[in-house]
């Protein structure tokens, strides 16, 4: 091989696209779990990987059928998708039979020759039932007729399996290379930075015997890695070499992601760097290899084959004699409908019975007439905020107005609050924030403190605190326990209220540190606000008061704390962006320059205010600037309207945990979801995003007095006033990846919670202050918690949009990333006519198609909180009467 | 008075445990309330009796005859001791909040019922351990602690990295449980009695008194039986956990505390529980501080205080001792409870001080505590020769059993998926 570095480099770029590409701990983002994927189709992309990388593309058959038992899918739909599909199919008993009882059983034969006994597996009763003289015989011609073989493998890969003695071995080293600051003794710096010596150092204090192949592959620099990788690749062919590359990256393949981020983005390490690249990593692989002795190899494993598809001929022909004459196409047929090929198409008629039943009543509902609004609330797009937004519309007959917006509000910035070292991201992920903004005040410093926080490891310390703490600590550990909403009234009071209070963002003369700037010029502070006034569609009539509402999570003892916050936060509490539109459109300079460059004239009685939304215990915080402007009979008037939603919402939200005392009322309920925020061992605080499965682009009017279940992100967008589509363009580019990336997180995490998803939650432990995994010595688990996403269902999100399809034509030309989600059907978009609600049209075969929708009754409530749910039952879409 | 106590304390977690095997197997929602309620009334009334006892039911030692035939009699002895019905609550208690944690924390866990039991067990083994007073009661209840802290550590048992590690854990407690039993043997072969009580004096104090010690380095972790601990922490975090790290490491000092009239005599093991002790304390404390993730490093630190328990003991200042145990209990389950936060936590040291770690210099030393000193590799060394006849029994097994499921033609079926 004449170029060896530039082949690696390929190779290893295209491996470690399969790699996880999560962010340590602090910094976790929701994104499409196979974003370097995006330019294949949906399809062709998750079994291209099933079939290279063991990981599972779709929902298991067994989950189709429980919910098809339970009405979710409807039959038609299902042999439209098999007729769409190339599978035309007029039996019904056929149908059926492909519905409830192909490839039924996933372990146990169904025939089985034993000792001279015939078995076979009877489907109805579940057991084994010797085989009679009929049976035998049909089974025989089947056996004997030939058919088409049609093999395919996958590897077998799965995180349940031991990790070899290489990973094992080299997971601590791993763990001090890449420590953040959990260790009490820290690797020196100059250790850090020369690696080799390290990895020799600890290869020496080990047991392991190694000095010749030491001498002979150790690299004495950075440069030499790839030298010494092609040394030890010597022997091997290309092809070989591409699959040891594979098999060794995929080993532990949490540690290797991992490696890679660290080295692309210093941003998510600011407390210590890392100077180890994949490469490293691979030569210390290889280098192991060969002092162990070891190599790995993976067996494969057959996806449908000869025998199996008989079987399920054979089962099929023992309760259908009357085809028998038709075997030859049964055997043919079933050799074509491979598992993964009815698992592709059970999803496809599982997400069109439920998206046709969303358009159905979407177009069937009737929009409500207009109320006098009297105050505006902007939120986050987020499908948590849909039922809170719900309820504050029926609480206040309609005098509450609200709006969805990117919850970062226009300010990308980056943030550092009061007494914390470093700033961190308050803007989306692909966002590049060229703006500081630091909480001013004094923090709290003693070295008391110190000693009673520290102490897990040092032997010192651990005595005294043993001796002298822990009795006061036992108290305060009890109280935790059996009280946690007192204990939580003690430590949290005022917290919020306290926190960015003192705010300088302005910075005229554009002051920079460490390149970024400190704060934002009058111009650009007004483009902000007028970007998002703009994308909401609220140019003019505004209200007296409008409030910007931030959200967040907060929950203790939980490390994945941040894959609850706001997304469009990159996994922060959304306060200080709130405070900052707050304070921004107050000014009134701004104003002048919002009237004169952006034409929008906000009367001068209008006044801003921001706020919090905690998802998790319903808290809402306003930040109440200045009285004057803002009176007490409304603050108490608003507050009044906001405990009553939240009290709801928490009704809402607790319907769905298992563990829910069978009576409660608003107010209990909302008790019992702050005392879950505060719990020592709690694994479910809230269910976060799962059921996520709509995006919804366009006017309230839509979906106003709709129940969607918690379902849906509502973004609001006025499709009249933006007749170019300039607009969408700009919503668009920012909510497809976002949304769909956490719909896309969600439906791989629950599809395969062990290889893209981290598995139960119960058993973590974290490490090096980045990551979480199992045991002390185990791969990195990434991906979303099975708790997270044990009652989602896997579905790819459907994006309702209000617009033209001219509009998206154009958006979808200019934009790479939204056409190839679009275009591959990583997302699944539906348009609707703004002038006309009955045209509606959904994107397929590369254009928009029109669909045929039938009217149909919705149910009707009369409120909210009288519709019947429950964690395992979902009405979809429902209408609310009589309230707004 | 007395048997009652001892009767209600030690069957009632007994039976439940066993209802539980034999009933319990189901998950159910309704049934888990039930089982947690349950628990916390058992725990609770071990509790309010030994409260009782405290006052109320004087010093003794109490035998309670089992099997009683014409020349041989059976009688279990328990001591009844203050220090004893102090521990009890104190461990009850334990038990109490480990339940309230874990209720939320599994809630929903496949095979939930299964901690409950495992629970249950170890609930009446621990108590049992504390009075019993006969060598073969306390090396029954000593078992049934390895077993049900082996069962919880493979809690997921799904996971192979779990049951190896289980294993691991469970073959260090059966190579020093060999001790126990020689110690047993030999107190009997000596001086024809089973009272753990007994004073011996002598040679037989030099033995008796190393087997002992021999005892306890498995569950106590004493180097190199000290890398099970930290391994063995992959069941659930809040929950399973806390019950071997804080229980099985502790039984080791109350089991030298109960036998300290046998080899109290004997300078020689005192000495030498101090010196390999301290060594201990050395080594466990140098992992602990190099360990990366959380669990790591409360699992060694926890290890080395134990060591200083066993100094402590070893010096005769034996309520000390048992203070030290209710203290450092309480602060090992209140830090391994609250580890997932150590991300919270680390931030609020960042806030209110500066957080300037050590850095090592010393190369070697470092990296022999990351290793754990190779503690592992020297006991897979020892249990690849002890097992090694077993692993030939395996293949034998799997070729006797394995089932060959032939297609009419006498062709073997393609692997299933």
């Amino acid at each position: 091989m004449k170029n060896f570095a530039s082949f690696l480099e390929t190779l290893i770029r295209e491996e470690s696209k399969i790699l996880p590409d999560q962010a340590p701990l602090e910094h976790f983002v929701h994104h499409n779990n196979l974003h370097h994927f995006e330019n294949t189709p949906f399809e062709e992309a998750v079994e291209k990987i099933f079939y290279t990388y063991g990981k599972s593309p779709y929902p298991r058959l067994k989950y189709f059928r429980e919910h098809y038992q339970k009405g979710e899918i409807s039959k038609e739909i299902i042999a439209q998708k098999l007729k769409d599909n190339g599978f035309d199919i007029a039996n019904d008993s056929l149908l059926e039979f492909i519905i409830n009882d192909l490839y039924l059983n996933r372990d146990i034969k169904q025939i089985k020759f034993y000792k001279n006994e015939k078995m076979m597996f009877d489907l109805e009763n579940k057991k084994w039932i010797p085989m009679d003289e009929a049976s035998y015989l049909l089974w025989n011609e089947i056996y004997t007729t030939t058919s088409r073989k049609n093999f395919k493998t996958y590897p077998d890969m799965h995180a349940n399996d031991s990790l070899g003695d290489v990973s094992l071995f080299l997971i601590p080293l791993l763990g001090i290379l890449l420590d953040q600051g959990q260790a009490e003794a820290q690797l020196a710096d100059d250790q850090r930075v020369n690696i080799w010596f390290t990895f020799k150092q600890y290869i020496e204090a080990s047991t392991l015997k190694s000095n010749d192949i030491l001498e002979r592959y150790l690299p004495k620099n950075s440069d030499e890695v790839i030298l010494r990788i092609q040394d030890l690749m010597s022997e091997l062919s290309e092809e070989e070499i591409k699959l040891l590359v594979r098999l060794e990256l995929q080993s532990i393949p949490g540690w290797a992601g991992m490696i890679a981020k660290m080295a692309k983005n210093k941003e998510v390490i600011p407390r210590r760097d890392v100077s180890l690249t994949l490469n490293d990593y691979l030569l210390m692989r290889l280098i192991l290899n060969k002092v162990l002795s070891t190599s790995i190899s993976k067996s494969h494993r057959h996806i449908s084959y000869d025998v199996l598809i008989k079987e399920n001929v054979f089962n099929y022909l023992r309760k259908a004699p009357q085809d028998k004459t038709n075997m030859h196409d049964i055997l043919e047929l079933f050799s074509q409908l491979d598992r993964i090929t009815l698992r592709r198409i059970f999803l496809q008629a599982y997400e069109w019975s439920y998206q046709s039943k969303i358009l159905k009543g979407i177009k069937s509902h009737k929009e409500q007439n207009p109320t006098t609004v009297k105050y505006q609330m902007f939120f986050c797009i987020d499908d948590r905020e849909c039922s809170f937004r719900r309820y504050l519309e029926e609480v206040s007959h309609g005098e509450i107005e609200t709006f969805g917006v990117a919850g970062f509000f226009g300010f990308d910035i980056m943030y550092k609050k009061l007494g914390h070292k470093f700033p961190r991201r308050y803007c989306p992920p692909a966002a590049s924030p060229q703006y500081l903004i630091e909480e001013q005040g004094e923090s709290k410093r003693s070295t008391f403190l110190k000693f009673i926080h520290l102490g897990q490891s040092c032997f010192l310390r651990s005595i005294l605190s043993s001796f002298f703490l822990i009795p006061w600590k036992i108290l305060d550990f009890k109280l935790h326990l059996y009280a946690p909403q007192t204990k939580r009234n003690i430590s949290t009071k005022n917290k919020f209220k306290k926190e960015i209070n003192h705010i300088t963002f302005s910075n005229p003369d554009s002051d920079k540190k460490n390149s970024l700037f400190l704060g934002y010029s009058d111009e650009e502070k007004a483009l902000r606000v007028a970007n998002i006034l703009k994308g909401a569609g609220l140019t003019k009539n505004f209200a007296d008061y409008i409030y910007m509402i931030g959200h967040g999570h907060t929950s203790f003892n939980n490390p994945h704390v941040n894959a609850y916050r706001c997304g469009a936060c990159s996994g922060a509490n959304a306060s200080p962006n709130a405070k900052l539109f707050a304070l921004a459109a107050n000014d009134k300079k701004i104003r002048i320059i919002l009237s004169e460059k952006h034409h929008i004239i906000i009367p001068e009685t209008t006044y801003f205010v921001g706020g919090y939304h905690d998802t998790c215990n319903d808290d809402v915080y306003l930040y109440n600037l200045s009285s004057e402007n803002y009176p007490n009979e409304v603050e108490k008037k608003v507050q009044a309207y906001i405990d009553d939603a939240r009290a709801l919402n928490a009704l809402e939200r607790s319907q769905k945990f298992y563990q829910t005392p069978k009576k409660l009322n608003p107010e209990k309920a909302l008790k019992f979801v702050q005392e879950r925020t505060w719990r020592i061992a709690e694994a479910r605080p809230e269910l976060n995003h799962a059921t996520n499965s709509l995006a919804i682009v366009g006017r309230r009017n839509l979906t106003k007095s709709l129940f969607l279940d918690r379902k849906a992100f509502l973004i609001s967008y006025d499709p009249l006033s933006d007749s170019e589509g300039s607009i969408l363009a700009g919503l668009l580019r920012a909510v497809i990846p976002v949304c769909g990336g956490i719909n896309l997180e969600y439906y791989f995490s629950k599809v395969d919670t062990e290889n893209y998803g981290s598995g139960s939650k119960t058993s973590h432990n974290v490490a090096g202050l980045f990551g979480v995994m199992n045991g002390i010595r185990g791969d990195l688990r990434t991906g979303l918690i099975w708790q997270m996403v044990e009652y989602h269902v896997p579905l790819r999100i459907l994006f309702i949009i209000e617009s033209k399809e001219e509009h998206l034509y154009q958006i979808m030309e200019n934009n790479q990333e939204v056409s190839n989600y679009i275009k591959n059907h990583w997302i699944r978009l539906a348009l609707i006519n703004p002038v006309n609600k009955d045209d509606i049209k959904m994107y397929q075969n590369n254009q928009f198609e029109e669909v045929q929708l039938d009217q149909v009754k919705l149910e009707e409530y009369s409120s909210s909180d009288k519709v019947p749910t429950s964690y395992d039952k979902s009405i979809h879409i429902a209408a609310i009467k009589g309230v707004i | 008075m007395a048997t009652l106590y001892i009767l209600t304390t030690l069957l009632l977690p007994f039976l439940l445990a066993i209802y539980q095997f034999i009933f319990g197997a189901d998950y159910d929602k309704e049934d888990e309330i039930l089982k947690a309620n349950i628990s916390k009334i058992v725990f609770l009334t071990q509790i309010f009796f030994s409260g009782y006892a405290l006052f109320f039911i004087p010093e003794q030692t109490l035998d309670i005859p089992i099997i009683h035939l014409d020349h041989y009699h059976y009688t279990i002895s328990f001591a009844l001791e203050k220090r004893f019905y102090l521990l009890t609550i104190l461990f009850s208690l334990l038990f109490l909040i480990t339940e309230k944690l874990s209720f939320n924390y599994l809630h929903a866990e496949e095979e939930h019922s299964r901690f409950y039991s495992l629970q249950m067990i170890l609930n009446f083994s621990v108590i049992a351990f504390i009075f019993g007073q006969n060598i073969d009661f306390l090396y029954f209840c000593w078992e049934i602690v390895g077993i049900s802290s082996a069962l919880l550590i493979s809690y997921f048992y799904k996971r192979n990295q779990a049951i190896e590690n289980s294993i691991f854990a469970f073959s260090i407690y059966r190579i020093c449980d060999i001790a126990f039993l020689l110690c047993g043997v030999l107190l009997f072969y000596f001086y024809h009695v089973e009272d753990i009580g007994h004073s011996v004096t002598g040679t037989p104090a030099l033995i008796l008194g190393i087997l002992l010690f021999i005892t306890i380095m498995g569950k106590s972790g004493v180097y190199p039986m000290s890398s099970w601990l930290p391994q063995a922490l992959e069941g659930p975090t809040s929950s399973s956990n806390l019950y071997y790290m804080t229980l099985s490491t502790h039984l080791g000092p109350i089991l030298l505390i109960k036998s300290y009239s046998i080899w109290e005599s004997s300078e020689v093991v005192k000495w030498l529980i101090i010196f390999i002790a301290s060594m201990n304390i050395i080594i466990t404390s140098i992992s602990a501080r190099t360990q990366t993730t959380i669990k790591g490093a409360l699992g060694y630190s926890v290890l080395s205080q134990v060591s200083v328990i066993l100094i402590e003991i070893a010096l005769g200042f034996l309520n000390f001792a048992l203070i030290h145990i209710a203290l450092h209990v309480f602060h090992r389950l209140i830090q391994m409870a609250l580890a997932p936060s150590i991300i919270d936590e680390h931030n609020i040291i960042e806030k209110i001080c500066d957080t300037e770690r050590i850095h090592s210099k010393k190369g070697k030393i470092y990296f022999l505590g990351v290793h754990g000193f190779n503690s592992e590799k020297i006991i897979l060394g020892l249990l690849k020769k002890l097992y090694y006849p077993f692993s030939l029994l395996e293949k034998l097994e799997k070729r006797l059993t394995e089932p060959k499921d032939l297609s009419p033609h006498g062709e073997i079926n393609e692997q299933d998926s």
